[in-house]
């Protein structure tokens, strides 16, 4: 079997982001258009938390209104985060190796593009919001299953897998930081009697409430939700779970040493941190941490695979 | 128009239909049930099949303002039907005809005999665009430069089919030929079932075999690889197609790297690894900044070097694209006698030379009965057709012809053959012409069929899909004896 051009290995692995970041965005803004119509307003009212998650600062703050966010998150070409535009930039990447890729995941891929091309705007409705996202979610999902069912376990896959693992662990370290910091932080006076409702709701963003109630035997809080998020290792979407899913799909790929080693770098710092003992900055340099070493690790895997410039042997 | 109707009144020659407006034998089945569904029906099906065509990404890029834009495949439901013995006469034609240019573009690179012989006038080669004197001497594996053709198959009036011209450097629309028919499956898959059609689905692994019997050294388990030149080239689609349905890497040019001992390596995961034979669609002119055009990016520096020293196969070979000029082509029955001993199969379409004054002569006074047609230009561009051009465009064409009388031919002008086609929920007659492709190596290969392209404009005979042609499945009918 010929390796993998690394041409084609930084489009699968960029492909597998975008997407990956596509459906967490989308799991993202539905939980939250659901908790922000449950609570009073005095409680929650602002929608710049959700710009601060996918890392768009917000400039002038304070004055973004719903439809804006929205519109920011789902369909702006100007984020190039939001949904649609990670949608188009994966099947562009797609498009140049589709010979790669079982036929019916591209297949998934140009529909889910031709989809949100066309509906978007249901997406900024807050009524046909759910069905919209919903179906971002399914059809990323059917991907996933797609090339879990029929691609061969390669040099290819472990590029997508390693993607979609590197961005969920992003993601997940970021709507913590965002949405944990902001419930950790006691403001005088302010009304508590709704905080187990929202770390309910960060659960619920991460696709995690039912599978925390399985596997903690205890009632949602703060710190179990930040633990859960953070440490779970029999939870697919948790930090720990996604960095040992990264360092197995490395461990196949060839000359892996660097890249290896900052994997094995973030997964240490992740263990040495303590959920229950950590005070709110601790959490917010935890995040910050994990980040960069994200950073590094992506940083290892373009040095390594993608700009290689190796001379001929 | 329901085919009823269109029976009633048949103008020209038809694929499906004869002069009495009577199914022709191989197109029985398919006539009966275009009858039976109605144009409704037909319709909805035509519908289906955009559906099919746009969620499965089957497109072709088009430039408009500087820049690539992906268009869906234009596909007419309504199939072209060609009965298996004609067909069987066709492909020994094609074959024949792939065979003479192969020993002649063989020739002209190394002996020279066609030219010394007095068959072939050498001075023809001395302004010819795709002429490339770095391929002097080379001797590429089997004799073979051009291992992949598309010729342009088109009927006259009277039936005849005609060989319209031999695509020798990058032919495409392979792909589209085989994706017509998954789409027209899905759509008749009632005729299928009652009709013996030759299956087209073998191409891919025909391709496949030739890539890998061309490895230099008959080295084992050779790297086969698809050089295409990015997404924004128009048949994107066609490279990645086939590079996906072989199993081989799909390459760009940066992706490639000549080392200084000669071989070409890609550039993967793994380190650089060595590629054996490269389907390169790439043009000539952009293949090797070292060689050719230093500018372009699209090749890889040092393939020429590489090729010539033996260690890799380029596909089709530089310089095959010599043999495919329209000049050429006014030469080819001679060169099948010459190089064969044989008769042509195939006819050629009657084709004045303007490089001889006689011939030229004919041209400037019967211009607007003739299509005049440059040299080295392909897609339909350039062409000037007589009785439709405008007065001024015609002595534009003559003026041209006149400065530079070598690189002009001339053909009577041919009424192609039709078939009916659903045009704005209606079926109607529209021209046609068909694109079967050749392989060739040790053996050799003739797809069933090939890909039709139907002008979808009435009375148009422009059938390029960059101007507006369609496409049609192509069926290849064997008769129940």
């Amino acid at each position: 079997m010929n390796a993998l051009l690394s041409r084609v290995a930084e489009d699968l692995y960029w492909a597998a982001r975008y997407l990956e970041r596509a459906e967490d965005t989308a799991r993202i803004v539905r939980e939250y258009s659901h908790l922000i119509v449950d609570l009073p307003t005095s409680v929650l009212s602002a929608w710049e938390p959700l710009l601060a998650v996918v890392g768009i600062e917000p400039e002038d703050s304070n004055d973004r209104d719903e439809a804006t966010v929205i519109e920011m998150l789902i369909a702006s070409s100007d984020n190039a985060s939001s949904i649609v535009e990670c949608v188009r930039r994966a099947r562009d990447n797609l498009r140049s190796c589709r010979e790669v890729i079982p036929t019916d995941a591209w297949f998934v891929v140009n529909e889910l593009h031709l989809y949100v091309t066309a509906n978007y705007r249901d997406g900024l409705a807050r009524r046909s919001r759910t069905r919209f996202l919903d179906r971002v979610i399914a059809e990323h999902q059917r991907l996933v299953g797609i090339l879990a069912g029929s691609m061969n376990r390669d040099d290819a896959y472990s590029m997508m897998r390693l993607g979609r693992h590197v961005e969920r662990a992003d993601m997940t370290t970021r709507v913590l930081d965002v949405r944990a910091g902001a419930l950790m932080t006691a403001r005088p006076g302010q009304d508590r009697s709704y905080d187990d409702i929202q770390w309910t709701s960060v659960l619920r963003s991460l696709s995690a409430l039912q599978m925390f109630h399985r596997s903690q035997r205890q009632s949602v809080s703060g710190a179990a939700t930040v633990a859960f998020a953070l440490h779970e290792t029999s939870f697919p979407r948790s930090v720990a779970y996604c960095l040992r899913a990264a360092r197995e799909g490395i461990g196949s790929l060839p000359d892996s040493a660097a890249v290896v080693d900052a994997c094995e770098a973030a997964i240490g710092a992740l263990r040495a941190f303590d959920a229950y003992a950590a005070s709110v900055e601790e959490l917010h340099d935890m995040a910050d941490a994990l980040q960069e070493h994200i950073g590094r690790l992506h940083g290892a895997l373009t040095m390594t695979y993608f700009r290689a410039s190796v001379g001929p042997s | 128009m329901t085919i009823a109707e269109i029976r009633t009144n048949v103008a020209h020659w038809d694929e499906l239909l004869d002069r009495d407006g009577a199914a022709r034998p191989a197109a029985r089945a398919l006539v009966h049930h275009l009858e039976t569904l109605g144009l409704s029906e037909l319709e909805q099906r035509q519908d289906l099949a955009n559906l099919d065509i746009l969620s499965m990404g089957i497109t072709f890029t088009v430039y408009a303002d500087g820049r690539g834009i992906d268009r869906a495949w234009p596909f007419d439901v309504v199939p072209r039907v060609i009965e298996a013995a004609e067909w069987a006469g066709i492909e020994r034609g094609l074959v024949q005809r792939l065979d003479a240019l192969n020993r002649f573009i063989d020739d002209l690179y190394n002996d020279r005999n066609v030219i010394r012989d007095g068959v072939f006038p050498a001075d023809l080669l001395d302004d010819s665009v795709n002429y490339v004197a770095d391929c002097e001497g080379v001797r590429p594996k089997f004799g073979v430069w051009a291992h992949i053709c598309g010729s342009d198959l088109v009927r006259d009036a009277d039936g005849t089919v005609y060989v319209l011209e031999d695509n020798l450097r990058v032919p495409s629309g392979v792909s589209y030929m085989l994706e017509n028919r998954v789409v027209a499956k899905r759509a008749f898959s009632d005729v299928f079932r009652r009709q013996s059609i030759l299956p087209v689905d073998e191409y891919p692994d025909q391709l496949h075999r030739l890539l890998r019997s061309l490895a230099p050294d008959d080295r084992p388990d050779p790297t086969v690889v698809v050089l295409t030149p990015g997404v924004y080239n128009s048949a994107y689609f066609e490279h990645s197609f086939l590079a996906r349905r072989m199993g081989v890497p799909l390459l760009e040019g940066s992706d490639l790297v000549v080392g200084d001992d000669d071989v070409v390596y890609m550039r993967t995961i793994a380190g650089l690894q060595r590629v054996d034979v490269i389907y390169r669609r790439v043009g000539d002119q952009f293949l090797d900044p070292e060689v050719f055009e230093p500018s372009s990016m699209l090749g890889c520096a040092g393939l020429m070097r590489a090729w010539k020293a033996g260690t890799v196969a380029l596909v089709n070979a530089p310089g095959a694209g010599v043999a495919d000029d329209k000049v050429v082509y006014a030469w080819v029955p001679d060169l099948i006698r010459y190089y064969l001993g044989e008769e042509p199969i195939l006819p050629n379409v009657p084709t004045y030379r303007c490089y001889y004054p006689d011939e030229l002569e004919y041209v400037l006074a019967h211009a607007d009965e003739l299509v005049l047609k440059p040299a080295n230009e392909s897609g339909g561009y350039g062409l000037t057709i007589g009785n439709r051009a405008t007065p001024e465009e015609l002595e534009a064409a003559k003026e041209a012809i006149l400065a530079d009388p070598r690189n002009w031919v001339a053909q009577p002008i041919l009424q192609l053959s039709t078939a009916p086609t659903l045009c704005d929920g209606e079926l109607a007659p529209r021209h046609l012409d068909l694109r079967p492709f050749i392989l060739s190596g040790e053996q050799t290969y003739v797809t069933k069929g090939g890909l039709t392209r139907v002008a979808l404009r009435e009375g148009s005979l422009v059938v390029n899909s960059s101007q507006g042609g369609g496409s049609k499945d192509t069926w290849i009918v064997e008769l129940e004896r």
